[in-house]
């Protein structure tokens, strides 16, 4: 019988099936990559690693990518934020390259993480008179 | 720029990954040291017009077989990794042979 999970719900609409022809195709065909950008080099390597940090919702400068995914194997993720055992949120976070240039710099300067600064700036947000009353 | 900030479940496996039985920290680790990558490539055999991401790199264990690797990048930054081996010879021609062209 065909398997036919949706692995992928709301980051593709692609099914464990569509995956396993993709791979049979990839066993026994040699991709035709005539005229297709190759890239190769330390600049390729870091955008994959960029991507990899992206993915993993990791900062590049604490480790790895080995290093972090291996701790979410084998933690199923870093030490919990929120109490032992407990999983902390992933929240995304689109920032304007001016707010973004100033969080770098702010990171290059005081040795912290980017996470660490957003944690922290939320929190002091949120603990300032900006609520109103009930 | 786009943070994600805490520990998100962005990478994941097809069961069709683990049928060379290659490790998961090697596939990782053969992704961010690649020695090729290419990136979205139309192959237009490829079944359901998919257009993954090929990369080729080494495996953590020095001198151990270099690894091919398929993933397709999703929009929202996740990966969905389906197939790992170990580079065939021919694979490993192909792309010395496009990156000299």
């Amino acid at each position: 019988m065909t398997k036919r999970r949706n692995i992928a719900p709301g980051r593709g609409t692609r099914t464990e099936a569509d995956y396993a022809a993709a791979a049979e195709w990839a066993e026994t065909n040699i991709p035709d990559l005539t005229g297709q950008t190759i890239t190769s080099g330390d600049a390729s390597r870091e955008a994959a690693r960029a991507m990899l940090d992206r993915a993993l919702g990791a900062d590049s400068d604490d480790d790895s990518p080995v290093e972090a995914y291996a701790r979410a194997l084998i933690h199923r993720g870093r030490p919990s934020l929120s109490a032992p055992g407990v999983h902390s949120k992933a929240r995304q976070v689109r920032l304007p390259d001016t707010l973004d240039a100033r969080l770098e710099q702010y990171v290059a300067i005081t040795h912290t993480s980017r996470s660490e600064v957003m944690r922290i700036a939320l929190e002091e947000y949120l603990e300032g008179p900006r609520l109103p009353s009930h | 720029m786009c943070y994600i900030i805490g520990v998100a479940d962005g990478i994941r496996w097809a069961d069709s990954a683990a049928r060379h039985g290659i490790n998961q920290l090697d596939v990782i680790h053969a992704i961010v040291n690649h020695y090729h990558h290419a990136p979205r490539f139309d192959d237009p055999r490829s079944p359901g017009g998919m257009r993954p991401d090929l990369y080729i790199g080494p495996p953590r264990q020095l001198g151990g077989p270099l690894l091919e690797v398929m993933l397709e990048v999703h929009t929202n930054g996740s990966l969905l990794i389906f197939h790992a081996m170990e580079a065939r010879p021919k694979m490993l021609a192909l792309l010395e042979g496009e990156e000299r062209q």
